[in-house]
């Protein structure tokens, strides 16, 4: 079957497998653990290992030796010559000292054992009704009163201050507050015959004594008639706190020696033999003989079954049928030498038949009961970890793939709740789950063995754990597991699909609520934008300069109020930057504006105010408008200037189409006229037409001419150039024409040259036109003036002549006839000549005028 | 007998130059476009090309380029084209002048005459190399003989104009102003404006020169003065 690794059968396989390999492996795992942490590692590794070669087994008995060593240490403490006498007596300094029980009252302070060893019972350790008084002698050396016998000796006058009545008052009133009379007046006070130079309160505190010191009435009367503790009150109470601690521990100890070790109680022997006074502490009565000790020892260690361990001071003298360490146990056995002495031997035996059912004997079933088990919760252990990997990858390889499908993704409906909802179905009854569990188990039973009774009080601690698991538990977690299992693998399983299907971010409710808020943000955010941008400039103004005025208003009143300017000055520095930032970023936006608008007006229409650099309010629309009109104005231009060419070459083509008929026009007029007619009508015909057909001519071309110029499409060659001496060439071409009509050209041209940097040729088409004009419709026998006038840099030339006829037309016909087209001249010529020669003129950066006074007819042209 | 050959589509254009070169007793032959041209060319012996610029199937620019691969024939180009930049087109690919449309027709004569001359007259003839003789395109000056011819014509000159004419001619391409000229010829300084200079050197212009409103050896350099064109013989 192909995809038969797709297939739901097999997913459900891989489903049960790793529920069922969860619950195996938990069980497994518990057991694995509990056994290895409450019996010995080798019941779980040690390979069928035997109970009596494990650990736990040595470190039982190295326990129960230890134990009994203590004991014996503390009976030897309390005991003399195996008798405990509750009367003999502690030196307490002496105990502090050494922690020896001497019996002799050396210091003076002493007690008997047994008011040390229920001194601990008391519910108060310290006296808070009673105070001590401290006297210095004026030798240094100190006393010590109870207030309270201080006051009545006081009153009655055995002990007096040498002061007046008034002062005696205060006196007792102040030691009873507390005060220490250590004023710098000097004290005179009397108990008898001691005289006391100052006094003042026991700053420590005073010990409750439940039990009076040998041979005194109570610590003070000790202490102040000890010389060796004159002014150690301190020192003492600690000494004696000390004691009674110990004491009562070692008594504890000593009233409640277990009887678990004790002879026909337990299967564990011990011998131990002080070979300096012979002493023998044991639990088989065998071994009390001291002669027959090594003989006995002998017949112990040749019993079958039996499990010993031999120590003697030399290490090289142990002895064991166990596999144990002999440093080990040497170092144990050298702790107590107290007991034992320098020369000795010590002996454990446990009898591994177990003839009573003791410690060892508990501890032996409990490690037989779950050790064989161990090799296969391991097995299993390692198997389930392994099928839950190989299942747990298996189903995210295929999750969310069927075997008939080609490829797609198929989203379980539960997929498509979203992501958090499907999280928290799934962790919640898991939760919940684990909440049932830990609050109705308890846990896989740890069960105790022996204790001893005397726990917490310096001796060792004698638990031994074993395990308790009932079926009960073993449901439990597994159960516990397999539900966890199956949770597990709807939570994950559906979360994988999510990342394959790219909907774990899409579908959550948390991409919901961000993108949400981003709308919210950006809705407020815009409208917020649109309402400040629609407001008007001088709001706008007067808002911002409303916000300054009263944060400085308010910073005043603040001063005023707190009475410190220091929230002031912040507010005020803060207003002062933000209305400087303002007014500094206008400055700059309005200086890019400024600057963006002198760029347009002088003819820089593709500059482009840069935008990516926000210009800050206003100035942002102002910039994008300008940029608007700049874009406007170029775009008008260029259109303008592809419309003059697009006309240029329109009237350039015409002219070309009119030309050609015109020049056999022309010719044949020409060749007609060659043919000498006689008849002068046809002659004057002739003439006419050849006239017209001229006229025509020189019309075409100018036409042309005149649509260029005022195009603006030729391109001008500039050089320097006489006007004096373009003149005077002017005057030279047109001197047979003005005399062919009587016309005097009277020039009046300065000495120097006139340089002007101009196109020479078009330079020379103005004054062509001009001088022809002038031929043409020029007064015949009148003057014509030529002037040239330099005023620093200014050039200024002028034509002046008497019109033939009446000059019945404005300046401005004359010079825009061919954009206007409106009024029309008879006579010959195109008419076209002024209109070319003013605009060449302004072409070049020159002022061309037209003057016209009754029959006066003035050009001017001027150049600065 | 020269051959003529004249190219242009519009036939009445044709005709009429007809009419007008065969009064000069020249012989001529008729094309409509460049093709037809490029084959009379081929049969015959042509001496002088009037050529159109705008014509059907080979243009005026593009004949002359072929016919300058293969002859050296004058060629007048005659067109309605006015521009310079048209006329410097022309001129460049070949062209020995350029007449626009319309043409006066005895302009046109003369300057048809002028190449003939110029091409069968001069062209093959050896040049006397002397320091008396001045010469620039078909315009030559004898100092020795006092004589000067354009295309082999003599021209008369008054002694004024031939000492203008000669300062310039030995200065081929040099411009002169008019004070310059004006010293040098009447061997006193130029006092203020004056345009003495400036009609005798229309008057020479007028002599010499085929149309004196588009001249070819003596050219104004508005505003600077006036200069003789330097032109390498072919």
């Amino acid at each position: 079957m192909r995809n038969w690794y797709k297939h739901r059968f097999m997913k459900l396989i891989l489903v049960l497998s790793a529920i069922a390999a969860s619950a195996i492996g938990a069980v497994s795992l518990v057991l694995v653990a509990g056994v290895s942490s409450t019996m010995s590692k080798e019941a779980v590794f040690g390979k069928g290992e035997a109970y009596e070669q494990s650990e736990f087994f040595e470190e039982l008995m190295r326990s129960a030796t230890n134990e009994m060593l203590y004991m014996f240490g503390v009976t030897e403490e309390l005991e003399v010559d195996g008798n405990y006498d509750p009367n003999r007596l502690v030196d307490v300094m002496g105990y502090a000292k050494s922690g020896k029980i001497t019996g002799e009252n050396s210091s003076g302070l002493a007690y008997t054992l047994e008011e040390l060893s229920k001194w601990g019972n008391q519910e108060d350790v310290y006296e808070y009704d009673k105070s001590i008084l401290v006297c210095q002698k004026p030798n240094g050396t100190y006393r010590y009163y109870w207030m309270d016998d201080f006051k009545k000796m006081f009153e009655e006058g055995s002990i007096s201050l040498e002061a007046d009545k008034e002062e005696q008052k205060t006196f007792l009133e102040e030691l009873e507050e507390g005060y220490l009379w250590q004023e710098s007046r000097t004290l005179v006070l009397k108990d008898g015959e001691e005289e006391y130079t100052d006094i003042w309160t026991y700053d420590g505190s005073v010990l409750r004594e439940p039990f009076a010191p040998d041979g005194a009435k109570d610590i003070l009367e000790v202490v102040n008639n000890t010389p060796a503790l004159n002014g150690k009150l301190t020192q003492v109470y600690d000494s004696i706190l000390n004691a009674y601690e110990s004491i009562s521990n070692l008594y504890f100890m000593y009233e409640n020696q277990p009887s678990m070790w004790t002879e026909g109680n337990t299967n564990f022997t011990y011998v131990f033999v002080n070979k300096a006074n012979k002493k023998i502490y044991t639990n088989n009565s065998v071994f009390q003989d001291y002669e027959n000790i090594e003989k006995n020892l002998n017949m112990l260690k040749d019993t079958p079954d039996i499990r010993y361990v031999v120590v003697r001071p030399k290490l090289k003298d142990f002895e064991s049928n166990m596999d144990v360490m002999a440093a080990h146990w040497l170092a144990y056995i050298d702790n107590n030498l107290d007991v034992l002495g320098e020369d000795y031997l010590a002996v454990s035996a446990v009898d591994t038949t177990y003839p009573i059912q003791d410690i060892f004997y508990e501890a032996s079933k409990n490690y037989y009961e779950y050790e064989p088990y161990m090799d296969d919760a391991v097995t299993a252990l390692f198997v389930s970890v392994l099928l839950l990997v190989i299942a747990v990858v298996w189903l995210t390889v295929v999750a969310g793939r069927k075997a008939d499908g080609n490829g797609e993704l198929y989203l379980h409906p539960f997929d498509r709740w979203k992501t958090e909802l499907s999280a928290a179905l799934t962790a919640g009854p898991w939760l919940v789950l684990t909440a049932l569990l830990i609050g109705n188990w308890s846990g896989v039973g740890i069960r105790e063995y022996a204790y001893s009774n005397i726990d917490g009080r310096n001796s060792p601690a004698m638990y031994y754990y074993g395990l308790e698991m009932t079926g009960e538990d073993v449901c439990i977690i597994a159960v516990y597991a397999a539900l966890t299992a199956a949770l597990f693998l709807i939570g994950y399983l559906s979360l994988v699909r999510r990342i394959k299907g790219g909907t774990l971010w899409k579908d959550s409710i948390l991409k919901m609520l961000l993108v949400w808020a981003v709308k919210c943000w950006r809705f407020l955010d815009q409208n917020a934008r649109s309402f400040w941008s629609r407001r008007r400039v001088l709001w706008k103004t007067i808002l911002v300069f409303a916000v300054i005025v009263f944060s400085h208003w308010l910073a005043l009143a603040m001063a005023g109020i707190y009475g410190t300017p220091v929230f002031s000055i912040f507010l005020i520095i803060g207003s002062e930057a933000a209305a400087a930032y303002l007014l500094i970023r206008d400055a700059i936006a309005k200086e890019r504006v400024k600057e963006g608008i002198h760029e347009i007006a002088s003819g820089n229409l593709e500059y482009q105010l840069p935008l990516d650099v926000r210009q800050g309010g206003d100035y942002q629309d102002m910039a994008e408008n300008l940029n608007n009109i700049g874009n406007g104005l170029q775009k008008a231009v260029e259109k303008s200037i592809r419309d003059e060419r697009l006309k240029t070459d329109l009237i350039t083509n015409v002219s070309h189409d009119i030309k050609t008929p015109l020049t056999s026009i022309i010719n044949y007029v020409d060749l007609l006229k060659r043919e000498n007619f006689e008849d002068p009508k046809i002659k004057g015909y002739l003439d006419i037409l050849e006239m017209k057909a001229q006229r025509l001519k020189n019309l075409t071309e100018d036409v042309v001419e005149a649509s260029k110029v005022s195009s603006g499409n030729i391109t001008l060659e500039y050089m320097d150039v006489d006007l004096v001496e373009m003149l005077n060439q002017a005057i030279g071409e047109f001197s047979e024409k003005m005399e062919a009509k009587q016309l005097t050209v009277i020039a009046s041209l300065p000495e120097e040259p006139a340089v002007l940097h101009v196109d020479g040729r078009r330079m020379w088409r103005v004054l062509e036109n001009i001088f022809n004009n002038a031929a043409k419709y020029a007064m015949p026998g009148t003057r014509v003036y030529a002037d040239l006038k330099k005023e620093g840099k200014s050039i200024r030339f002028s034509l002046k002549n008497v019109s033939e006829q009446p000059l019945n037309f404005s300046s401005d016909e004359l010079t825009e006839r061919f954009i206007r087209g409106d009024v029309s001249r008879s006579t010959e010529g195109s008419g076209l000549g002024l209109s070319i020669a003013k605009s060449l003129t302004e072409m070049q950066g020159g002022k061309f005028e037209l003057y016209l006074d009754g029959d006066l007819f003035k050009v001017t042209i001027q150049f600065e | 007998m020269y051959n003529i050959l004249v190219c242009d589509d519009d036939k009445e254009i044709v005709e009429a130059i007809e009419i007008y070169l065969s009064q000069e007793g020249y012989h001529i032959l008729k094309a409509y476009d460049g093709q037809q041209a490029l084959k009379i060319l081929e049969s015959e012996e042509i001496h002088l090309l009037i050529l159109d610029v705008m014509m059907p199937r080979l243009d005026g620019i593009h004949a002359t380029l072929k016919i300058r691969e293969k002859h050296s024939i004058p060629i007048i180009i005659l067109s309605a084209k006015s521009e310079d930049v048209d006329k410097i087109l022309g001129l460049n690919v070949g062209a020995d002048d350029y007449v626009t449309k319309p043409f006066n027709p005895l302009e046109l004569v003369a300057r048809a005459k002028s190449q003939l001359r110029r091409y069968t007259q001069l062209g093959g003839t050896a040049k006397e190399v002397s320091d008396t003789v001045y010469e620039t395109g078909g315009l030559r000056m004898n100092d020795d003989l006092k004589e000067v011819t354009v295309d082999g014509e003599a021209v008369k000159l008054t002694p004024i104009e031939y000492n203008i004419l000669k300062l310039l001619m030995r200065n081929q391409g040099r411009v002169f102003s008019i004070g310059q000229i004006y010293e040098s010829i009447w061997n006193e300084e130029a006092i203020g404006a004056d345009n003495t200079v400036a009609v005798h050197i229309r008057h020479i212009r007028e002599k010499i020169e085929i149309n004196p409103k588009d001249p070819r050896y003596l050219k104004v350099v508005w505003g600077v003065g006036y200069k003789i064109e330097k032109i390498e013989p072919r």
